[in-house]
């Protein structure tokens, strides 16, 4: 499904050192699995996986999404890919502010160019267990109720991969297995989930786990059991 | 209809800048509605000089006017008294392009009594075929003759403000009117005319015979001017230079002279009146159209702002799948719309002013379309411009650029 060899992304600054955030990661990932990824905050997680989702572009190595070559593909094809196989989550949720739940998980479905994408918004919400809270604005729900408005928005569309970065950062421990219970479900479903977490016991929901620091991958676990998990 | 949603949904987002959207209405709608009046004013101001000269200068009429120098519209009427009838008649039977004419003095500020009555008239001596050339409307009676004219003969056509301060509602033709006390007898009354461009009140006049003018009022050999009336519309300028030559031979003005007196041909008139609207054809609308550019201007900020606030947004759609082209098109679409419901909004405001200030200052009502819909489109084009060129720009950054 998803496969990289030598990404590297580097930010230079003017008049300051330029700093690699993503050095040499190779990883593939197989449809249907469930890979967390975790590492120290600045180590790069956030960097790679917008690089995964067809975000931002890296400046060397290959990446093969579904075996074709990603830098060779036009911007229209990349945004309809992000649009119809890739779900994201933002650690950020960027969601539109001043429109309501329900239209900012349309909004994939707005760009789908499919006909009926009635009721999809509405069961997507449901889903989340944000059924009652539709006609609400950003500004008028908690910020674990906008994450899950944005993981609604991520699964709208079906997609067959799932990039979630921290989904579960904001949110109590209640809402935040709920929320683990949605991906579990998607995951059963046979969706590709790739999670960002810093939470081991959300870890140990993925059957791979990568351990990024300073860009670079450290650790790939299959059996992430053998990482202990925090209290 | 697959792009409606994604318009709607621009729609959805754009509106909830409300206040933004608002300045951005009524700026260009002020610019718009500005232009529309002023721009309408100046047509119909035009319209009205035109139709005002038009009833005393018809297309084929060629007028020879006592007294050299510059006709401006607001020149006091005066003349050297060189411009005799003689030359008149002379300049009528050598062409014979010229099929009527009349030769006019105007003797102003006369006091005039009838049944007890008295008001000051301008008295004004025509020839007999005035009637034709001036188109004369006869209310009552007749105008005088030619046998009347070469008689000298006391008799008056007079007009409805004289009418009406000297005889009110009794019947005038036939009484006597006194002027310098000596008596001329009403022989006819012409419809109303207004005022000429002069501003001189044309319903104030007596219409007297002009030998009777000459001889028995004023005693003199000369006229202001005459107005000829020829048959050839095409051979018109020839016409005015031909009486320009003949006019010149009897005042024998040398070549490196200037002439003593002036031609006005409908050509010269229009001139004439392009000068005296250029401040609504021109300055005015210059007024306007620096409204027009401060609206612009405040749109082009607000949309640059607006695009700038959005450039999340952008990111977010482009995110969720949007393409280049799906966002460009949205941003375009809210720039015009924005844009044109302001023009529209613009012109609207415009005409229904205009029909009131049209009103206050008796013009008459017309919109000078093809002005205000140049200026709608330019609006409209500096709006869309505004908002989808920096959204071009950001449309072609990759996702995670503008949602950082
Ligand atoms: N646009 C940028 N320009 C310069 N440096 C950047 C930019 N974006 C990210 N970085 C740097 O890259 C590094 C990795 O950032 P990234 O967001 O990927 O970290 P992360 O692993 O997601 O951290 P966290 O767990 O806190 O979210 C950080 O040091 C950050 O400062
Ligand atoms: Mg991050």
């Amino acid at each position: 499904m998803i496969s990289v060899s030598d990404l590297c992304k580097t930010y230079k600054k003017a008049n300051a050192t330029p700093i690699t955030v993503v050095n040499n990661v190779s990883l593939s990932i197989e449809r249907g699995e469930f890979t967390a990824i975790v590492g120290p905050s600045g180590s790069g997680k956030s960097t790679l996986m917008n690089i995964l989702g067809l975000l931002d572009v890296s400046d060397s190595g290959s990446y093969l999404f579904e075996g074709r070559e990603v830098s060779k593909m036009s911007v229209d094809e990349l945004a309809e890919i992000r649009n119809k196989k890739i779900g994201f989550v933002f650690q950020q949720f960027h969601l539109l502010p001043k429109i309501s739940a329900k239209e900012n998980v349309e909004l994939p479905l707005i760009y789908s160019r499919r006909n009926d994408i009635s009721g999809l918004a509405e069961k997507a919400l449901s889903q989340v267990g944000l059924g009652d809270r539709m006609n609400h604005t950003s500004a008028e729900l908690s910020g674990g109720q906008q994450q899950r408005v944005a993981v609604a928005r991520a699964l709208v569309n079906d997609p067959d991969v799932i990039l979630a970065d921290e989904p579960t950062g904001n949110l109590d421990s209640a809402s935040g297995t709920e929320i683990m219970d949605v991906f579990k479900q998607l995951h059963s479903n046979g969706k590709t989930i790739i999670l960002i977490t810093h939470d081991m016991n959300n870890a140990s929901y993925a059957q791979k786990i990568l351990k990024i620091v300073d860009g670079t991958i450290t650790e790939q676990n299959a059996k992430p059991q053998t990482l202990n998990p925090e209290p | 209809m697959l792009k409606l949603r994604m318009i709607q949904s621009g729609f959805r987002t754009a509106w909830t800048h409300k206040v933004r959207a608002i300045f951005m209405i009524l700026s260009v709608m002020i610019g718009i509605a500005a232009m529309t009046i002023v721009l309408s004013l100046g047509k119909g101001t035009e319209q009205k000089i035109l139709s005002q000269v038009q009833k005393f200068f018809s297309a084929r009429t060629i007028m020879l006017v006592s007294g050299g120098g510059r006709m401006e519209p607001n020149r006091p009427v005066s003349f050297a008294g060189n411009l005799k009838l003689h030359d008149v008649e002379e300049v009528a039977q050598q062409l014979a392009d010229i099929t009527e004419w009349d030769a006019i003095l105007p003797v102003p500020g006369k006091e005039a009594q009838a049944s007890g009555n008295s008001t000051p008239v301008d008295i004004v001596g025509h020839t007999p075929s005035a009637e034709v050339v001036h188109n004369f409307v006869m209310v009552q009676g007749r105008f005088f003759s030619e046998t009347e004219n070469r008689a000298l003969a006391r008799v008056a056509v007079i007009t409805p403000h004289v009418r009406e301060r000297l005889f009110g509602a009794t019947d005038p033709i036939g009484q006597m009117i006194r002027i310098d006390n000596v008596p001329f007898q009403i022989i006819g009354l012409i419809g109303p005319r207004g005022m000429d461009p002069h501003g001189t009140d044309k319903d104030n006049e007596v219409l007297i015979p002009l030998n009777t003018v000459l001889r028995r009022v004023a005693n003199v050999d000369y006229v202001m001017l005459a107005k000829f009336q020829t048959s050839n519309e095409q051979r018109l300028n020839e016409t005015a230079e031909r009486i320009r030559s003949i006019v010149r031979e009897r005042h024998s003005i040398h070549q490196n002279e200037e002439d003593d007196f002036m031609i006005i041909t409908p050509v010269r008139v229009n001139e004439l009146i392009g000068n005296a609207t250029r401040i609504f054809n021109l300055y005015l609308p210059l007024v306007a159209f620096v409204s027009l550019l401060v609206g612009a201007i405040v749109v082009v900020n607000l949309m640059l702002i607006s695009v700038s606030e959005r450039v999340k947004e952008i990111g977010l759609r482009k995110a969720v799948g949007a393409t280049s082209r799906d966002i460009a098109l949205q941003l375009l679409i809210e720039a015009s719309s924005i844009t044109i419901v302001s023009g529209l909004a613009g012109i609207v405001v415009g005409v229904l002013l205009l029909t009131q200030i049209v009103k206050l200052m008796s013009l008459p009502f017309t919109v000078s379309w093809s002005a205000v819909i140049l200026c709608f489109i330019i609006s409209a084009l500096v709006g869309i411009a505004a908002g989808y060129v920096p959204a071009r720009k950001a449309a072609g950054l990759t996702p995670v650029e503008s949602l950082r």
